[in-house]
């Protein structure tokens, strides 16, 4: 046991966990879309390390195994259900738990109407299996207000009319909330990068930059 | 990119307290938690979800389907096919790749999407035809069994000769429509300009809302048969034509759209007959099997279903010396769908007669549509008249040239005019009752500094280097405002509170809020102790409503509803005055008061206690209403405003890749009265966003042997982002139209019109080279330069 724990301490992938990872093909799969998460990443942003990949993928492993049961934490509520591997992030969290304020749009994460927070960073829902989000903690629409109080991102969307259809409204704002909580006073650039994953139909892009930099 | 750049030219100081401010939209709270209900995010208990089976070759005819295999699967419930529910599918017939041709409901959606792919099914494959050019060759196939060609001319005249006193009001159906001797007119005329062959793809790259319907028709509640959950702004049409399809009285049946999500494609948000495919399935499914059930296109479907929409124009223009279109003689064709024959009369409506109505004295339109195996079951793909916008502002373009004007200068000369004939969408005959493309030019021109951007008509040639920049102009001018009337009911109450009721849905574009805002300034009550109740056909009617266009039409009613409610109200507080009536007083936020004595001021609950009779209830006014209720058409002399603005597109040109960067729109309307400047940015921004887009990007990749879409991304379809355009706004308040009471104007749906044509003209600018072929892809570009 100490062996391994210095094998994860100096940054490598221990070989035990390796193994348990490659040899199942859901494990596999999950490195993959993370190895690809961090090529597609921004050099600012932080992405998992090699030890947390395993880790991920370990935990993965096990929610598969498991006879179909799942927990996840949403909105600072625990929720066990039964779960489908092949169940997204997103089919969970709308038709089993009811939170339809997340909107589906493309469903194949292409337009970020689906994005959520989930431990802090956002992520496209529908292209995340619910087993995958086990253990972590899942924000949506519906868990930035604190009971009747707004959160400061959805007030500045509120009092400046940053919207038009509403539809992709809840992905943008997850997005302004993950930007402004890294940085409270963005830069246009910023806000645009941080904002172009969400495809807005109604495309006042104007207003939704200029919201969000007023900033929080 | 996108940059906010926001000014108001020509503004004025209005006296109104809550008009002309920038008020948060009504639903704002609603759409900024998540908790607004599009149509899809309706579940009912014991609800089934029904998906389809496409046809994959473009023109076949089914001779069986076997079903066995999909109904043995857990969980479906029902698979209809043309042959056990004729009704549905009308016909064992496939008109295009991609049409729906079966369907299965089941307990889940993954369920039918299964299930689909295990119907088997045995087709005679067809001759076809998969362009609208294609099409209209004398040795192409026939799209529909009953027609003899695929080109038809429409007959619905709108236009006829001036009556003898020099009024356009007769209406003659006919193929060629106009007034006047237009072979006459050309012989008078000193500059002839003919442009053939513009070709206009309208591609509206949807971001995918989950659109359809679900319809639960409960016969075990006979007063309520059956209630449909859509997204509509039209909801009373739109419950007609689906309780049509199951025969059920409108009395009972009812409709819900609360929230519609910004799609104007084909057939949600206006309805349509791509849509009413969706509600047949799911009607004669929910009454056949007594539950709930969901009919929702998936990504793919809606991808398929919005693919691009093509025109053909000729536009032949004669001006007199000195610029004074004086003749106009134009054929424009557009694939248009069965049941469909509307879009081709606006886009020459709009670009033409109603764009350029000033001195013109003699007209020729000719408008056709051409079916293709492609697409059958659109009505609109898109919103706005882009197709015939582009072709006449190309030609206009090309004419300026010609005479050697500045563009914008024979625009302005020619432009729409007060009192000029209107394009008569609307039966009887109307006249424009605004103006403003002048000002709106010179708002744009101003804004990007025209005058020394340009550089006349040898600029192209000045211009070297690999990357060359441009500018070009474009006139906006739409057929939007129609006249029919929408119902509004207000209400006020003893707290100084009030209420709005109509049925009107919502796509956000801020009608709500305006009609909102409008019963507040009658009522002299701040605007934010009002609401509004809609969304649904138990609340009065509206016709189908957007933007701008909503907020003026339905602001007749409102006026009118919320005026009732205040004389009443003053009516009511009067007598709490001595030897007072209404006209003796008013009311504000606290009560009602003597115009001579403000400060002796009675609460409304004393005020509403009056209905009361009974002395001994007196004090109890708390617990009633006043209500007012008002349908009024916008009709007053036969006058409509229209759209109008201009707009000016700034790009640059690499000459070696053909790619086009550097985006910048500058765009602007005369809108009567900014009520809420806010939302009328918002629609400008919006334009620019679609119209541009549309024509640059729209490159749907398409199997060339069945037409069925290839390139089901956004990628090669490729809507704007955060990154793309650098837009522009400008608001021009000139006197709007003069019947509506607070002189709004419609400034919405025709908001993407010129955006391609400037686009065009500024390439022409950049490079030299006239591109009337859309989308301006790199190929198209360097095709252009003759290096492909």
């Amino acid at each position: 046991m100490a062996e391994e724990e210095k094998e994860v301490k100096k940054g490598g992938v221990s070989r035990r966990d390796f193994i348990k990872g490659s040899g199942i093909v859901v494990g596999g799969a999950a490195i993959g879309s993370t190895v690809l998460a961090v090529a597609c990443a921004p050099a600012e942003v932080e992405v998992p390390g090699p030890t947390q990949v395993v880790e991920k993928t370990v935990e993965i492993v096990k929610q598969v195994a498991a006879p179909g049961v799942t927990t996840l934490t949403v909105n600072g509520r625990s929720h066990t259900l039964k779960v489908e591997p092949e169940w997204t992030l997103a089919f969970v969290l709308r038709e089993k738990l009811g939170l339809v304020g997340l909107k589906v749009g493309c469903d194949r994460g292409e337009c970020g109407t689906c994005n959520i927070l989930v431990d802090g960073r956002t992520s496209l829902a529908c292209t995340m299996l619910a087993v995958e989000s086990a253990g972590m903690n899942i924000v949506t629409i519906e868990g930035l207000a604190n009971g009747p109080n707004l959160h400061p991102v959805q007030k500045l969307f509120l009092e400046n009319s940053t919207f038009q259809c509403g539809y992709c409204t809840p992905g943008m704002i997850m997005s302004a909330v993950a930007l402004l909580d890294k940085t409270s006073r963005p830069t246009v650039d910023q806000v645009k990068v941080a904002l172009s994953g969400n495809l807005c139909y109604c495309s006042d892009y104007n207003r939704q930059v200029n919201t969000v930099l007023k900033g929080v | 990119m996108a940059e906010t750049y926001k000014e108001t030219f020509g503004a004025k100081d209005y006296p109104y307290k809550v008009l002309g401010k920038n008020k948060p939209n009504i639903t704002a709270a609603d759409r900024v938690t998540g908790k607004a209900m599009f149509d899809y995010d309706y579940y009912l208990n014991g609800m089934l979800f029904s998906r389809s089976v496409h046809s994959p070759h473009p023109s076949a005819k089914i001779i069986s389907m076997d079903t066995s295999k999909a109904e043995a699967v857990e969980g479906v419930r029902l698979v209809l096919t043309p042959f056990n529910y004729p009704d549905v599918f009308y016909e064992p017939r496939a008109y295009f790749a991609g049409h729906e041709i079966a369907a299965v409901v089941a307990d889940t959606q993954d369920i039918a999407d299964y299930a689909c792919n295990l119907v088997e099914v045995e087709y005679e494959k067809l001759p076809h035809v998969l362009n609208m050019y294609d099409a209209m060759k004398s040795d192409a196939a026939i799209v529909w069994p009953d027609a003899e060609q695929n080109l038809e001319t429409s007959e619905a005249g709108f236009f006829s000769e001036k009556t003898p006193e020099g009024l356009y009001a007769k209406r003659v159906n006919s193929p060629v429509q106009g007034f006047g001797d237009v072979e006459q007119g050309f012989k008078e005329c000193d500059h002839i300009i003919e442009v053939d062959d513009i070709r206009h793809a309208m591609q509206h790259i949807p971001v995918s809302k989950g659109r359809g319907i679900m319809v639960d028709y409960n016969s075990s509640e006979p007063s309520k048969l059956v209630t449909y959950y859509t997204g509509s702004k039209g909801l009373y049409a739109d419950r007609a034509r689906n309780a049509g399809v199951l025969g059920v009285p409108l009395g009972k049946s009812h409709l819900v759209s609360p929230y519609a999500s910004s799609f104007w494609g084909p057939g949600h948000i206006f309805g349509g007959p791509s849509f009413e495919r969706a509600n047949r399935i799911a009607s004669f499914a929910s009454r056949d099997l007594g539950k709930p059930v969901s009919h929702h296109y998936n990504y793919h479907e809606e991808m398929q279903i919005s693919n691009y929409w093509q025109s053909l124009t000729r536009v032949k223009l004669g001006f007199k010396e000195g610029g004074i279109l004086h003749a106009m003689d134009m054929t424009h064709t557009t694939e248009s769908g069965k049941n469909t024959y509307t879009a081709e009369r606006n886009a020459v409506r709009a670009g033409g007669m109603l764009a350029y109505n000033r001195n013109i004295q003699h007209m020729k339109l000719v408008t056709r549509h051409a079916s293709a195996h492609r697409l059958i079951i659109f009505s609109y793909v898109g919103y706005g008249t882009m197709d015939g916008v582009f072709a006449v502002e190309m030609a206009m373009d090309q004419a300026a040239e010609a005479m050697g004007m500045d563009p914008i200068k024979l625009r302005q000369l020619n432009s729409m005019k007060k009192g000029g004939f209107d394009c008569a969408w609307s039966r009887p005959m109307a006249y424009c009752s605004a103006e403003g493309h002048a000002e709106c030019f010179d708002a744009v021109a101003a804004s990007t500094n025209w005058a020394s951007k340009w550089g006349g008509w040898n600029a192209p040639n000045t211009k070297t280097g690999v990357v060359r920049s441009g500018i070009g102009a474009g006139q906006k001018t739409h057929t939007g405002g129609g006249w029919n009337g929408s119902a509004m009911l207000c209400k006020m109450f003893p707290d100084g509170t009030f209420e709005l009721t109509s049925s009107m849905g919502d796509s956000g574009q801020g009608e709500p809020t305006g009609n909102l805002m409008m019963a507040a300034e009658v009522l002299g009550i701040p605007y934010e102790r009002g609401s509004m109740i809609r969304g649904s056909t138990g609340f009065p009617y509206s016709i189908y409503l957007g933007g701008s266009t909503g907020t003026w039409n339905l602001g007749y009613s409102t006026w009118e509803a919320a005026q009732n409610v205040r004389k009443q109200v003053l009516t009511l507080g009067a007598q709490l005055f001595d030897n007072a009536t209404f006209e003796d007083v008013d009311m504000d936020a606290d009560g009602v008061f003597l115009k001579t004595n403000p400060t002796d001021k009675k609460t409304y609950v004393q005020c509403f206690a009056k209905l009361q009779t009974a002395p001994a209830f007196e004090n109890r006014g708390g617990s009633y209403e006043v209500a007012g209720y008002a349908y009024r058409r916008a009709l007053k002399g036969l006058c409509v405003p229209r759209e109008k603005g201009a707009c000016i597109w700034e790009l640059d040109v690499d000459t070696e890749t053909g790619g086009i960067s550097n985006l910048r729109a500058t765009t602007s309307d005369n809108v009567g009265f900014a009520m809420n400047p806010d939302a009328l940015y918002n629609q400008q921004s919006q334009g620019a966003n679609h119209g541009g887009p549309w024509s640059l990007w729209g490159g749907a990749v398409t199997d060339p042997s069945s037409g069925k879409l290839l390139s089901y991304n956004w990628i090669y379809d490729y809507p704007s982002t955060q990154m793309d355009i650098t837009t522009t706004c400008i608001l021009v308040e000139l006197a709007g139209d003069e019947s509506h009471p607070f002189g709004a104007t419609p400034a919405s749906e025709g908001q993407p019109n010129p955006h391609a044509a400037a686009i065009s003209n500024a390439i022409y600018n950049a490079i030299g080279k006239r591109v009337i072929h859309t989308p301006f892809t790199p190929a198209n570009i360097l095709k252009a330069l003759g290096k492909v």
